[in-house]
């Protein structure tokens, strides 16, 4: 027991230790003049902007940003799981879309985003399809290929059981690719974050990438710092919540390491 | 009905292998019946179609010729009458221990409740009671195997397939399954068929040996184990069990020598 909460307390203090010796180092060699101060602002100077970003239109920022990737990564995971499905297992819609699906898979997100204006403009829509665009793909390919590569032997296991195709699927096909989906999901949260960043910076007057780019034409690095900073906390926030919910939902891959649910 | 009318039958049984890179011929013209009640053993030199026949046997792959027949009734899908165990591990990670025990009675026992307390009797018959809620990854190999086995009986077949599945066990373990099974088969009174390149294993559990050819596979000889039961008593064989065993393991050597294909001269080896 004891050696179980030193490990958590490991767990918790090492990383803290770490990052606050980074930036101590940082603050550090700024200050004796090691590197130029303009271009990257002291830790200290950061914070500072930070604390004026949460002051002013940061949240308003933060929000919109965690509006458009939830949107639009709730849309294209929900898309990539029920099409993945389909085109696994079902071989007259793999034949149908898969080609389509196939067609659309090389193109990034970023070089849609002008089209994504042209059709939608620059409201929200045209970010939410971006980033779903970007978030699609991965799941999709997870899904399908998943369902398409559960072992014989479970399935004819399923069958001698007495389960009827319907049955095997829910209980069987499904938990199955459900390790293939996560990784897809954990991967499209990550293009998530990048689809967003890209869609704001192009027609958008708000969101932490707009925040960027306008901090960018005012020459505030520090500024520019602290959203860059923002969106990594975000993301780390989002990974981590991501992994508590998939201990719930798939508890059985606790000890999966492609999944890392732990 | 009479006794050659019951069990599962395979009738002149052959089975090729085409289209890959080298269509082979997997079983030539087998032939086997197993009995009511009978725990029959196949061995064979590996290679020689022990796990195709079973697929066959169990309604998985179809013939290329010949019959399988289970109480003269044509097998040409799985059903619940006929159980098999693979050599793979084949337990579902998403469900606990009763969870894949309750899988195999959902089709028959339609009551929540009274389907738990049948998968808590069964988990009881394999010494698995305490593992209830465990999930499958935190069992051992041995434990792995009697949940598989308990899971297997759920449906009640009649027969029961098994292949090679105690091979990756050790000793002790694989001791232990081997009287698991042996009460499963005689409390339940179904027909096992196992197929093992374990000799000790055969004679062990057997009432019949068939002793298989090198490919194409096919029943080379039968040997019929009279010895009592129970064969050990306290992990120690009893008398008369190596002179049988010796028997076996001579005739099986020399029918795995005749069978023997010609080895193949590798044109692409540069030493040959």
């Amino acid at each position: 027991m004891a050696r179980r909460s030193s490990i958590r307390w490991q767990r918790l203090a090492l990383p803290a230790v770490s990052i606050a010796l980074f930036f101590s180092l940082l603050e550090i060699a700024g200050r004796v003049g090691l590197y130029e101060t303009s271009l990257v602002p002291l830790p200290s100077s950061v914070a500072r902007a930070m604390e004026w970003l949460v002051r002013g239109p940061f949240f308003a920022d933060l929000s919109a940003t965690a509006r458009r990737i939830a949107t639009g990564y709730v849309v294209g995971a929900s898309l990539g799981i029920i099409l993945g499905l389909a085109t696994g297992l079902l071989s007259r819609v793999r034949n149908l879309l898969e080609p389509v699906v196939q067609l659309g898979r090389p193109i990034p997100a970023v070089a849609l985003v002008p089209l994504a204006l042209a059709w939608f403009g620059i409201g929200e829509l045209a970010k939410a399809s971006i980033v779903a665009w970007a978030c699609f793909f991965p799941v999709w390919i997870n899904t399908h290929s998943g369902v398409g590569r559960v072992p014989a032997e479970l399935l004819w296991t399923s069958a001698v059981l007495g389960a009827n195709r319907g049955r095997t699927v829910l209980q069987v096909v499904i938990p199955w690719a459900s390790s293939f989906i996560f990784v897809g999901l954990r991967t499209s949260l990550g293009l998530a974050f990048a689809a967003v960043v890209v869609a704001e910076m192009s027609g958008a007057s708000s969101g932490l990438g707009y925040r960027i780019l306008a901090s960018h034409y005012a020459f505030r690095v520090d500024e520019m710092l602290a959203s860059i900073i923002a969106i990594g906390a975000l993301g780390a926030l989002t990974d981590l919540l991501f992994r508590a919910t998939a201990r719930h939902v798939v508890p059985w891959l606790g000890h999966d390491e492609g999944v890392h649910v732990r | 009905m009479t006794s050659s009318e019951e069990g599962l039958r395979a009738v002149d049984v052959s089975l090729d292998y085409g289209g890959g890179t080298l269509p082979l011929e997997a079983l030539s013209s087998v032939s086997l019946h197993v009995r009511p009640g009978e725990f029959l053993t196949i061995v064979g030199p590996s290679g020689c179609g022990k796990t195709s026949l079973l697929r066959l046997l169990a309604g998985l792959l179809a013939p290329s010729a010949g019959f399988i027949l289970m109480r003269e009734r044509s097998v040409d899908r799985p059903s619940k009458e006929i159980g098999i165990i693979f050599q793979q591990a084949t337990l579902f990670p998403w469900f606990t221990v009763a969870g894949n025990v309750e899988f195999a009675l959902r089709s028959q026992v339609a009551d929540k409740a009274s389907r738990r307390r049948r998968a808590l009797d069964l988990l009881d018959s394999v010494g698995l009671r305490e593992f209830t809620g465990a999930w499958p990854f935190e069992l051992s190999g041995g434990m792995a195997q009697r949940l598989t086995l308990a899971r297997a009986v759920a449906p009640q077949p009649k027969v029961l397939l098994l292949d090679e599945p105690f091979s990756a066990l050790d000793a002790i373990s694989r001791s232990e399954m081997h009287c698991v099974l042996l009460d499963i088969w005689s409390q339940r009174q179904i027909s096992v068929l196992l197929v093992t390149h374990d000799l000790d294993e055969a004679v062990t559990l057997a009432d019949r040996v068939l002793i298989m050819s090198h490919r194409p596979g096919s029943i080379a000889a039968e040997v019929a184990i009279d010895l009592p039961r129970p064969r050990i008593q306290d992990g120690v064989r009893t008398a008369g069990f190596e002179k049988v065993r010796n028997e076996v393991a001579g005739l099986a050597t020399d029918l795995y020598r005749a069978s023997r294909p010609a080895p193949v001269t590798n044109r692409h080896n540069p030493v040959a």
